[in-house]
């Protein structure tokens, strides 16, 4: 064959094989292609959609649940809180207070020390919830449903400047805001990745928070949920015009619907945890050592001490919510259970639980932040630009829930 | 033919009601147990969601005159609906029953089976009522195959 041949020549070339090699046929449409169809489709895929995402919810919340609950807390609680007390030196000490925590501690989670609540949490509580959310994604990925939910998705996404695979992440986060910021590397350009990690971080409470959310306020929950998931949105159009930077065009090929293969499927599991583990995992436990850190030294009763003024005057809920802030840092369902403790209007609930999925993410999101954004425009970019848009959001969303209360006569 | 779109029509209409209950005691925020059936919890403003719209699906496909693929995909897919929403109502009964509390480990099998009697959530008796349905869809698919055979 002649290599010589030019760029049209080639292309004759190439038609004139194809169709001495190729047969054509009609093949009508089979169920499974038609399931295809109609999960793409707005009428029928969004339904499914909701059925989908109700049974990743119910999922997560099951087997997280299972092994957190069921095993992990009685584990830590009864047997390695209490060994490690006993026999860990230097007690009275800085170091012994950052590595346990309070000697008196009764549970791992107030016990606030990085080998207590810091592994506690790693282990006890992210890893649980991203086994399950990892086993999930990878069985919707090989199904071939989630380059379809994209496609669905995708007009919703393009106003604030994502495409539909972005939708990956914020399910993720709804379980674990931890691996929804680890996803958001999978989104292309540093513009869409900055976007998005900043608007996890901000306005998608994790399954934990919705959890005690929907058994302690379970009637304010939608309405706390809708009025966080309009702020994602709003933000991000908002974002989407200020961040520069371009958004690639999105181009997918939709596979054939297939039942999931084990081996595979067990192989990419295996692959994300162990990524985690490695990577992700060493960088939260450094994260609740620096929380402590700032509790030795005091700053973070300062920090209280300075946002309660905001909190009282701008966002109209009490000073008693200011230790519910500070248990935030640490894990933000937590700090929704404490303010059931106080005894608040319906008023001073709902926004006292804006507030807390508002104004900062949690110590592991945090660290996961600080990781991830270095591989996204930049570590100072990424963080004065969520800690700017949160700042933002607490003003503006959090105080446009206020002015809302004011109106109505409630706040 | 008639009987099985009969049966779609009365099965779809069904959902919408039992969804609509299920939605109401969402937003009401009450519970409600009838018999062997339990209408409430977590994520019931979901689960009413889910089946009523599987019930619209399974209408929207009896309006057609003569049931086509596409109809019969929608029934697959409004099936499949339920099958999600029960499939993950039984499995967290079954995990929730599994860590045996203060004392053990794991809960003896009785206390695990014992999470699986009554009072049962509408997706969970709904999935019963698609079989026929989808076994329906794959009689229909296995004649067209016939067809096929025959006619090449």
């Amino acid at each position: 064959m002649d290599s010589q041949l030019d760029p049209a020549a080639r292309w004759n070339l190439v038609d004139e094989i194809a169709d001495q090699t190729v047969e054509y046929e009609t093949a009508e449409a089979s169920v499974a292609d038609e399931i295809g169809q109609l999960m793409v489709s707005p009428w029928t895929g969004f339904p499914f959609a909701i059925a989908v995402l109700y049974g990743m919810w119910g999922f997560f919340g099951a087997v997280a649940g299972f092994f957190t609950d069921g095993y992990f807390v009685p584990l830590f609680d009864r047997y390695w809180l209490p060994w490690l007390q006993e026999t860990f030196p230097l007690e009275g000490t800085w170091v012994y207070f950052v590595l346990v925590g309070d000697p008196a501690a009764t549970n791992s989670f107030e016990a606030f020390g990085m080998l207590t609540s810091g592994l506690f949490i790693a282990v006890g509580v992210v890893v649980p919830a991203l086994l399950a959310l990892y086993f999930i994604l990878s069985v919707l990925e090989d199904s071939g449903y989630i380059p379809r939910l994209a496609v669905l998705l995708d007009t919703f996404f393009h106003r604030i400047g994502l495409h539909g695979f972005a939708v990956v992440p914020m399910v993720l986060s709804f379980g674990c805001n931890v691996p929804g910021v680890e996803a958001t590397r999978s989104l292309e350009g540093e513009k869409q990745r900055f976007i998005m990690m900043t608007l996890l971080s901000v306005f998608i409470p994790c399954g934990a928070q919705l959890g005690v959310m929907l058994s302690l306020i379970p009637q304010y929950t939608g309405f706390i949920l809708l009025y966080l998931i309009a702020g994602f949105f709003v933000f991000g159009a908002v974002l989407n015009r200020v961040v520069s930077g371009s958004i690639p065009e999105f181009i997918v090929d939709i596979p054939p619907l297939r039942w999931p293969r084990p081996r595979p499927l067990g192989q990419k599991l295996a692959m994300r945890t162990r990524g985690f583990l490695t990577t992700g995992l060493p960088f939260v436990l450094v994260g609740v050592g620096v929380m402590n850190v700032l509790y030795v030294t005091d700053l973070m009763s300062v920090i209280g001490m300075a946002v309660q003024p905001v909190l009282t005057g701008w966002l109209g809920v009490p000073a008693d919510t200011v230790p519910a802030l500070v248990a935030g840092f640490m894990r933000k369902d937590l700090a929704v259970a404490q303010l059931s403790a106080i005894a608040l209007t319906p008023y001073e609930t709902v926004m006292s639980v804006i507030m807390i999925s508002l104004y900062f993410p949690c110590v592991a999101t945090f660290v996961m932040l600080i990781k991830e954004g270095r591989n996204s425009g930049g570590l100072t970019r990424v963080l004065l630009g969520s800690l700017a848009t949160l700042i933002a959001a607490l003003f503006i969303w959090g105080g446009l829930f206020h002015l809302l209360g004011i109106v109505m006569g409630v706040a | 033919m008639r009987i099985t779109r009969l049966y779609w029509a009365f099965f779809g209409a069904s959902l919408l009601v039992v969804g609509g209950i299920e939605l109401a005691v969402g937003i009401l925020g009450v519970s409600r147990a009838v018999g062997p059936v339990s209408i409430g919890g977590t994520y019931v403003l979901w689960r009413g969601i889910i089946l009523a719209t599987a019930g619209g699906l399974y209408t929207h496909a009896v309006l057609a005159d003569v049931p086509s693929i596409r109809e019969r995909a929608i029934v697959v897919l409004a099936s499949g609906m339920l099958w999600i929403t029960a499939g993950t109502q039984l499995f967290t009964a079954v995990l929730e029953a599994i860590p045996g509390g203060a004392e053990t480990w794991i809960a003896p099998p009785g206390a695990i089976f014992g999470a699986l009697a009554p009072p049962y959530a509408p997706a969970l008796i709904a999935v019963l009522l698609t079989l026929p349905a989808i076994r329906h869809v794959d009689g229909i698919a296995v004649i067209d195959r016939l067809r096929e055979v025959v006619a090449s």
